[in-house]
């Protein structure tokens, strides 16, 4: 079972084989579980999606025709979920994932923590003035490293609609966190004397 | 000359994905382009310092679980309830109309009656209207 592709534990998952789904998780739970906290800053609410999309997959699976890669099909069904769920909580009116601690290693000083959980904050802070399609499309590219074009694949829009998705989400996010961008580049120890 | 375009320069940041040749050369020799990949480079830096916590975690026995248990689950969802319902309401109306009386089979006299083709047999030049009115037409 470990050596099939993800294409035939799809098929094994059609006919009813649940190990070939056990499988399937334990191959790509890590990956969604990046993707999701990223997109929706929230681990606990990441879990519930990955949790959703694997049983997607397993309901859809006798009817999962492999014409496109499983990680495509897969991460446009986490994807979805993630923008459902954005969507839930911009309807609720609460603001979107409150920035979670971020405990440095035991080793960094206090005033390098201090400056790591500023800028984590600040990069969640800043993600979430996106919208939820520009937010989809900056962690794709940026974190998870997908082409324009796959992008397109996975939100199901054109490449240029990507394009331009993408070019003013990062001018929005230049906006947000140019004091880090020139803190970082020019003074990355020096932060402290210049930094409010 | 004409700038690159900032697809182009977002393009050029991916490290798996070198610039084009003639994206390269454009840079080289163009500032205003260089200062908006510099725009562009340092917010992709600040992004890359953002780590998310992740979790040794495996969600396969409760997302097994919940797939074993998927039919009893999926049956209270909205979707299977209303399929269900829907699946009743035409139920009950093929019953309807199969417990109907059978009517008697109508002959073509009595829609001729209850059209009153008659009146158009008195302005019928051509005769045309005669076979409607006798009952021919059907039979």
């Amino acid at each position: 079972m470990q050596q099939l592709t993800d294409e035939q534990l799809v098929a094994q998952i059609g006919r009813g084989k649940i190990d070939a789904l056990a499988v399937l998780v334990r191959r790509h739970q890590e990956q969604a579980l990046r993707l999701a906290s990223r997109t929706l800053g929230d681990w606990h609410l990441a879990e519930d999606v990955v949790q959703d999309a694997f049983l997607r997959v397993n309901r859809a699976a006798p009817r999962y025709k492999p014409d496109a890669k499983f990680s495509t099909w897969f991460y446009r069904i986490v994807v979805n979920l993630c923008m459902d769920a954005l969507r839930k909580q911009q309807r609720r009116g609460a603001s979107t994932a409150e920035p979670e601690s971020h405990s440095g290693s035991p080793q960094d000083d206090p005033q390098q923590q201090y400056q790591v959980q500023e800028l984590q904050a600040a990069v969640q802070v800043a993600l979430n003035q996106l919208n939820e399609r520009q937010r989809v499309a900056v962690v794709l590219h940026r974190f998870e490293g997908l082409s324009h074009r796959e992008i397109a694949e996975v939100t199901e829009t054109s490449v240029s609609a990507v394009e331009s998705v993408l070019v003013r989400a990062y001018r929005k996010l230049r906006q947000q966190l140019k004091q880090f961008a020139d803190n970082y580049e020019e003074k990355p120890q020096e932060k402290e004397a210049t930094d409010v | 000359m004409e700038h690159l375009s900032d697809r182009q320069l977002l393009d050029t940041l991916r490290q798996d994905a070198p610039a084009q040749p003639a994206v390269q050369e454009h840079l080289k020799h163009c500032e205003s382009c260089r200062s908006r990949l510099h725009d562009f480079q340092q917010t992709w830096d600040v992004l890359g310092r953002w780590t998310v916590e992740q979790r040794q975690v495996d969600l396969t026995e409760g997302i097994l679980k919940r797939a074993r248990a998927g039919r009893t689950i999926y049956l209270w969802q909205p979707r299977t309830l209303l399929r269900i319902a829907a699946a009743i309401i035409v139920g009950v109306g093929i019953g309807s109309l199969s417990a109907l009386p059978a009517r008697r089979p109508i002959s073509a006299q009595q829609v001729t009656d209850a059209m009153h083709l008659d009146v158009l047999a008195v302005n019928s030049a051509t005769g045309w209207a005669g076979p409607l009115l006798t009952g021919e037409i059907g039979n």
